[in-house]
Order: C-alpha cells, then sequence, then structure tokens
C-alpha cells in the first residue's frame, strides 16, 4: 500500500469508523436504560398495588428515577450522533 | 383476452426439480392519479369485504324481537356487547360508549379484511406470462420467462393462487386505518377534550427546559405510534401468507394443510384484529380519556 | 456467486435462528405460567388455557416478522445481484438479518413475560380476569414494538441495500475479490451500524416495557380497587421505557438517510 493510497483511504476510513460506532453506541447504550427504566416503573406498579393510598409518592418517584435512568440513554444518544456527524 | 392479476404480493413459490423456487410477482399495472399510486388489488378487495360485512350483518338483522331472538341477533348482540365493555374500560364509563361505533366498525372491518383468503377460490395460472407482462413499474414488459424449471427455455408449470388475498397484507391498508383512528380521531379528540393549549401542553410532557428538549422526541414517540400499529398487523399477516403459500406448495399433492391454515388465517387474524383494536382504542384513550387522576385522588 | 449473496444466506440463518430464540423462550415462559396457575387452581382451567393460546399466539409475533425477513434474505441470494462484490450490500444484509434477528430477542422475551405474569395473576384473582386480559395484551403489544422497529428497519435495509457504496472513487482495487472503494467502506459501516443500533437498542426497552405489564398485571390481582392509578403508572412507565428504543430507531435511520 503506497502513501496516497492511505492519504486517500484515511477520510472515509475515519468516517466508516465513526459511523459504525455511532451505531454500536447507540445499539448497546439503551439496552440497559430500557431495561432499568421498565424495573422502576413495574416495581411501581407492584408498590401501588400493595398501598394505593402512597400512589401520589410513588409515582412522583417513579418518573425521577426513570429521568435519571434515561439521562445514560441521552449521553449514549449524544455521542452517536457526534459520531453520526462527524 | 382478460387477465385476472391478484395473489399474494409475495409472489409464489414452486417445488421445483431443483429444490424450492420463487417467482417474484410484479405488480398489476398500477393507477396512477395526482403523483398519487393506487394498488387496484388492495382497493377491489377493500371494497369486497366492506360489501361483504354489508350483505352479512343485513341477512342477520333482517328479523329482530326481543322475545325470540334468532341466532344472527344473538351473535350481534354478544359482539356488541364485548366492543362496548372494551370502549368502557379502556376509554372510560362516559366517554367509552361515543367511541363504540368507530371502535366496533373498526374490528369487524379488520377481522373480515382478514378472513377474506378463507373463500377457496383459486386462480389457476399456466406458465409465465402470468408473472412477466408487466415489470414493477406497471410498464408492458414481455421479458424472458422468470423460472426455467425443466431447462427447455419455456415456462413453469402451472400453479395456483388464492383469488382473493387479504388486504391487510398490503401495508397501505392498516397505515390508511392507522392514520384515520389514531392521527384523526385520536387527536382529534384530544383537541376536542383539551384544547388546542392543552393538547399542545402533552408535547413538552416534562415541562421546563427538559420538555423543551424532549419536544422533538415527544413527536417521534407519536409517529412511532402509527408505525408500529401499522406495521404489527401488516408483519403478522403477511408472515401467515407467506408461511401458508410455502406450506401448500410444499405438500400440493397430498392434502391441504387445515391446521396451519386454521392457525395463521382464523386465529392470528382474530387475535391481531382484537389487538389492532385495542391498541387504537389505547391511543384515543391517551389522547382523550378520562383523567384516571381525579378518580385516583 | 458474489460475497453478497452468500452473506445473504449467513444473514438468512441469523435472523430465523436469533429470531426463534427470544421467541421460543417467550412462548415456554407463557406456558410455563399457565401451568403453575392450574396447579394453584385447577378449576379455572378453561380459562387459563383459553388465555394461554391466546397469549402464545400474540408472543409468536417476532418470530414471524424474522421468517419474513429470512425469505426475503433467502431469496435475495438468488437474484443476480447488480453489485455482488459491493460490500455495502454485504453489509446492508447482514445488518437486516442482525437487526430484526437480534431485535426479535427482547419482543419474544418480553411478551412472554407479560403473560407469564398475567396468568399467574388470573390464577390468584379470577375475579379480576377482564382488566388483567386488557393490561396484558396491550403490555405485549407494547413489548413488541421494538421488534416492529426493527423490522422497519430491516426491511429499509433490503431495499435500500441496491443503491449502496456507489459514492466516491471505485478506482482502488486494495484486494483482489473485493472492490474497496471509499465509498464501499462507509457504505458498509452506515448499513451495519444502523443494523446493530436498532437490533441491540430494540431488547432493553422491550424487556423493560414487558416487566412494567408483567407487574401491573399482578397489581391488578393484588388489589384490582386500585386499577386506575396502576393503568396510570402502567401507561406513563412504559412510554418512559420506551424511549431508549425511540433513540436507536432515529441514530439507524440517520445513519440509513445520511
Amino acid at each position: 500500500m503506497n502513501e496516497e493510497t492511505v492519504k486517500l483511504l484515511i477520510g472515509p476510513l475515519t468516517q466508516a469508523f465513526a459511523l459504525l460506532g455511532a451505531g454500536i453506541c447507540m445499539g448497546f447504550g439503551s439496552v440497559g436504560p430500557g431495561a432499568g427504566e421498565g424495573f422502576a416503573a413495574g416495581k411501581a406498579c407492584e408498590a401501588i398495588s400493595r398501598r394505593p393510598e402512597e400512589y401520589a409518592q410513588i409515582f412522583r418517584t417513579m418518573l425521577v428515577g426513570q429521568a435519571v435512568t434515561e439521562s445514560t440513554a441521552i449521553y449514549s444518544l449524544v455521542i452517536a450522533l457526534i459520531l453520526a456527524f462527524h | 383476452m382478460v387477465k385476472v392479476k391478484t395473489g399474494l404480493a409475495a409472489g409464489a413459490f414452486f417445488l421445483t426439480e431443483g429444490g424450492l423456487a420463487f417467482a417474484s410477482m410484479d405488480k398489476p399495472p398500477a393507477l396512477r392519479l395526482l403523483g398519487l399510486t393506487f394498488n387496484h388489488s388492495t382497493i377491489i378487495h377493500t371494497a369486497i369485504v366492506a360489501l361483504a360485512i354489508y350483505v352479512f350483518v343485513r341477512l342477520l338483522t333482517r328479523r329482530l324481537s326481543r322475545e325470540h331472538p334468532q341466532r344472527g341477533q344473538v351473535f350481534l348482540e354478544i359482539l356488541v356487547t364485548f366492543l362496548s365493555d372494551l370502549a368502557k374500560q379502556t376509554i372510560g364509563p362516559n366517554r367509552g360508549v361515543r367511541y363504540l361505533p368507530f371502535l366496533g366498525t373498526l374490528f369487524i372491518f379488520v377481522w373480515g379484511a382478514n378472513m377474506l383468503s378463507m373463500i377457496p377460490l383459486r386462480i389457476n395460472q399456466i406458465g409465465g406470462e402470468f408473472f412477466n407482462d408487466y415489470n414493477s413499474n406497471g410498464i408492458y414488459d414481455p421479458g424472458e420467462p422468470f423460472i426455467d424449471a425443466n431447462g427447455d427455455g419455456v415456462h413453469n408449470p402451472g400453479f395456483q393462487i388464492p383469488l382473493f388475498e387479504e388486504p391487510t397484507a398490503d401495508l397501505s391498508f392498516p397505515a390508511a386505518l392507522a392514520i384515520i383512528f389514531v392521527l384523526f380521531l385520536g387527536h382529534g379528540s384530544g383537541i376536542y377534550f383539551h384544547g388546542i393549549a392543552g393538547y399542545c401542553k402533552e408535547y413538552f410532557s416534562p415541562g421546563g427546559i427538559m420538555g423543551v428538549c424532549m419536544f422533538p422526541l415527544n413527536v417521534i414517540g407519536k409517529l412511532a405510534e402509527l408505525v408500529s400499529i401499522s406495521f404489527r398487523i401488516f408483519g403478522n399477516i403477511f408472515g401467515g401468507a407467506i408461511i401458508m403459500t410455502v406450506v401448500a406448495s410444499l405438500i400440493y399433492y397430498f392434502l391441504l394443510p387445515v391446521g396451519m391454515f386454521g392457525y395463521f388465517t382464523v386465529f392470528v387474524g382474530t387475535i391481531q384484529a382484537f389487538v389492532f383494536t385495542m391498541l387504537a382504542a389505547t391511543y384515543i384513550a391517551m389522547e382523550a380519556g378520562e383523567s384516571t387522576e381525579a378518580e385516583a385522588d | 456467486m458474489g460475497i453478497a449473496n452468500l452473506m445473504a444466506l449467513l444473514a438468512c440463518g441469523l435472523a430465523m435462528g436469533f429470531g426463534a430464540l427470544g421467541t421460543g423462550w417467550g412462548l415456554g415462559f407463557t406456558a410455563q405460567g399457565a401451568i403453575r396457575g392450574m396447579a394453584r387452581q385447577p378449576q379455572i382451567n378453561p380459562l387459563l388455557f383459553r388465555n394461554m393460546l391466546v397469549g402464545q399466539a400474540i408472543t409468536e409475533t417476532p418470530a414471524i416478522f424474522s421468517l419474513v425477513v429470512a425469505f426475503l434474505l433467502y431469496f435475495s441470494a438468488d437474484k443476480h445481484l447488480e453489485a455482488p462484490y459491493s460490500l455495502a450490500q454485504t453489509a446492508s444484509f447482514l445488518g437486516a438479518g442482525l437487526c430484526i434477528g437480534i431485535g426479535s430477542i427482547g419482543s419474544g422475551i418480553g411478551s412472554g413475560l407479560v403473560a407469564h405474569h398475567a396468568l399467574t395473576g388470573m390464577s390468584r384473582n379470577p375475579s379480576a380476569q377482564n382488566q388483567i386480559m386488557l393490561v396484558m395484551l396491550i403490555g405485549q403489544a407494547w413489548a413488541q414494538t421494538g421488534g416492529i422497529f426493527a423490522l422497519v428497519i430491516a426491511l429499509l435495509l433490503l431495499n435500500g441495500g441496491g443503491f449502496a457504496g456507489l459514492s466516491g472513487p471505485n478506482d482502488l482495487h486494495l484486494f483482489s475479490i473485493l472492490p474497496l472503494s471509499p465509498g464501499e467502506i462507509v457504505g458498509f459501516s452506515r448499513y451495519l451500524g444502523a443494523g446493530i443500533a436498532m437490533g441491540f437498542g430494540a431488547i432493553g426497552s422491550s424487556i423493560g416495557i414487558a416487566y412494567v405489564g408483567g407487574m401491573a398485571c399482578r397489581g391488578l390481582a393484588t388489589a384490582p380497587e386500585a386499577g386506575a392509578r396502576i393503568k396510570t403508572a402502567f401507561f406513563v412507565g412504559s412510554a418512559t421505557a420506551q424511549s431508549p428504543s425511540i433513540f436507536s430507531l432515529i441514530i439507524a435511520l440517520i445513519l440509513l438517510i445520511r
């Protein structure tokens, strides 16, 4: 491989690896938050059935917990967007 | 010579000497109007379903009687009770009844559409001219035979395809229903019940700066509802049709796979029609449902 | 037979193999719920049996999606492709197979999870069966949304793969078998990346929503009188748990269109 070929290929190769990285980043990055948010909401449903009178507090805690859990998915989204438009 | 062109959108499968072969069926010449393409096979089959439902319900409601209900009347009463329970449970005891005519129509129509391929009429297709006279752009193009089973350069052996196909196996049918029922009816009644300001507030759902950030995601989430509801029934019915065609062509000379036919057409078709109706009701309820907060507090 | 045709065959196997993995698990999980319920309350056997069949029919959906894509891939391998040695075409087949195959795992397991908990709940409290059935069907359908996104991306990959990788200079032949041009390289990672993003992205949300649905079903069995509150928590919780898969869909679409 001569030097000219390398110079021609390095740009597309960078872009290619960035795009593949974006896909992997978002794909694996959303496994955890998706399941985690679901576990939070599922336990909230169970808790409401045990103590329906504490509905408001449980619901609020669930929403806050889900928002915090979702932040990791948003990190992945931001990095994936940066990579995709690299 | 009049050619009837219908059949599965996927094409047809054959058992040849070389193994299982597939003939991609070119689409019949589509009608083009104002930049839109109309698939006339789907349109005709949709009209057939509507007509058949009208005739059936007319026949069943001929002699209504309070004292001596006939069998058809009892059947329809069970159906209406079932659907009204569904509407009340999903949308709410007061507003749910208003949506009963819509949801009932939707369920019966989609169910009838899924059952259309139960009609056991088949067309005998001999040779490849059925497939190859028109290419995918609808232009007359008598190309070479699509499969050369015997190696003699002539057409494939004859086969049969169903005369009636489910319109739900074409994506445009469930997509149109989803647009009517989820977008127009659901979001329309959201505006009707909550006002334009209350409706728009939903799109900034957590509120504050976070809500502004989430706005595009909320819009995409609403659009994803349409995609998921229409692709669900399309994939199921289309997949069932492919499975039935493959199995029927594999054991063509022995027997008809009655059990599989019953499962994929009758059972899955009924369940998916019900799921479609129920999801439409749920999406309507999320826009226009009675407030559960007031009930809970 | 180019490398794209060979990859279509491999992807066909991947799609159906992974697609059957989760669905089979879910189907068995549903049956397990029904059988345990029958052992607890033998007098409602017909009810549990009927609902088990309904739950299994819906749980089967991801496998049917995988089958559709697997057949399309199988018959793509037979076609005389325009660019049988195109890297991008190869990646579009592999991406489609991975996308629907891996995307079906979560949907299959998730739908089974909801049905399992719903049947358990019905056997605990048969009087709440109508409410539980409703939440079970909605939960199963929502748990499959990720799988449906995967189907959409896989169909787009199968359709768009034909136009892949024809941009950029095509005269750099580094290997004798592959015409390795810059456009091909970018196309390869574009299509493979889209498939991976949507395929894996569907797993987490599906299982999460399924857990919400399952716990809502159990909650309805415990306290049917708090049904409205539980349903609200279920709707809001699963709508939020859906968003990671929507992020994945966005990234996959950006990778495809860009």
